[in-house]
């Protein structure tokens, strides 16, 4: 597909600038890992598992989440729908996505997508906007993330009880401010702050009420129909 | 099996927009959207915080208004953080 000119690609010159660009806020899901490593040896699960997980799943929530089910009998089924509903969001970042991806060859889209994250979805999407075309962008950052991600889980799950808490870094609230930094970022753009103030007031509203995932699922239909109504 | 389905959240979206062909009013749908998601996952967490997350988040806020700089705004918020765990409030 052709976009802006320039036709939508994913070259490795994109991968490593991608990766560079996110490296400084990827570096804080080192100590991420570090904590769910501790927390998954805590749980009774061996270090080496904890390692391939972090490795393969790529997803604190529903990492932490899984922590929860760890044991002699696991419910399987309730299992499977928290992670669905704590991962349902990355549905919504896919479709988000989607135009860019969808005109990348197979074997270029999946391994984009199995690195796909809130951070490197936060950080790249804006750009796409603007005209990027080099998915590269994407898969480079979410390889940083996930590089930073094993790491830490490997340091934690061997050496948790070296460290000690966190929290006394202010290394536990990085994601929250990242976040809420990209947010700030997108309510400069006027017609960006109703559905924002809608997306977080539902969420508060509807806290308790849904089950987590879900919960952020219907603030953010909630917020994006806004722009459904009014002119076009 | 956690692996699986994490993986297959992640393939659904584009392929569920394959055959679709987007105006721009599903086009801003999505971009709203994208928005709309993180505000609810801060406001999920803010809610689930304390004072002190939501100090280190205002903190963010405040220097990425201020500044534009995301980097900036994240060391600020951090750096409140862990203000707030050492001096034991």
């Amino acid at each position: 597909m052709v976009k802006g000119g320039q036709q939508i690609r994913l070259t490795r010159k994109g991968v490593w600038a991608g990766f560079v660009d996110l490296m400084p806020v990827a570096v804080f899901s080192t100590p991420f890992g570090i904590a769910f490593g501790a927390a998954a040896i805590e749980a009774g699960i061996s270090p080496e598992k904890a390692i391939a997980m972090s490795a393969l799943v790529f997803s604190g929530a529903a990492q932490f989440a899984t922590l929860d089910f760890a044991g002699p009998d696991v419910a399987w089924a309730s299992l499977a729908l928290i992670v669905l509903a704590i991962s349902a969001r990355l549905v919504v970042m896919g479709a988000v996505v989607s135009r860019e991806l969808n005109a990348l060859p197979a074997r270029h889209r999946f391994p984009a997508l199995a690195w796909l994250s809130d951070p490197n979805f936060a950080r790249t999407h804006p750009k796409f906007r603007n005209g990027e075309t080099d998915v590269g962008l994407l898969l480079g950052g979410g390889l940083a993330l996930w590089l930073n991600w094993v790491a830490g889980t490997a340091i934690g799950a061997l050496a948790g009880d070296v460290i000690g808490n966190v929290s006394r870094y202010g290394f536990d609230v990085v994601m929250l401010c990242f976040f809420a930094a990209v947010l700030a970022g997108e309510v400069r753009r006027p017609r960006m702050a109703l559905p924002v103030a809608v997306a977080g007031l539902c969420a508060v509203a509807t806290q308790g009420l849904l089950p987590a995932g879900w919960s952020v699922i219907v603030s953010a239909l909630a917020g994006a129909g806004l722009s459904l109504v009014g002119r076009d | 099996m956690v692996a699986v389905l994490v993986y297959a959240t992640r393939a659904i979206g584009p392929v569920l927009m394959a055959g679709v062909d987007p105006t721009p009013r599903l086009r801003r749908f999505l971009d709203t959207l994208a928005a709309s998601v993180i505000a609810a996952i801060v406001a999920t967490a803010l809610i689930e915080a304390g004072l002190r997350e939501i100090a280190a988040a205002a903190a963010t806020v405040l220097v990425m208004v201020l500044s534009r700089s995301a980097v900036w705004a994240m060391m600020a918020g951090t750096a409140i953080a862990a203000l707030w765990t050492n001096i034991g409030m």
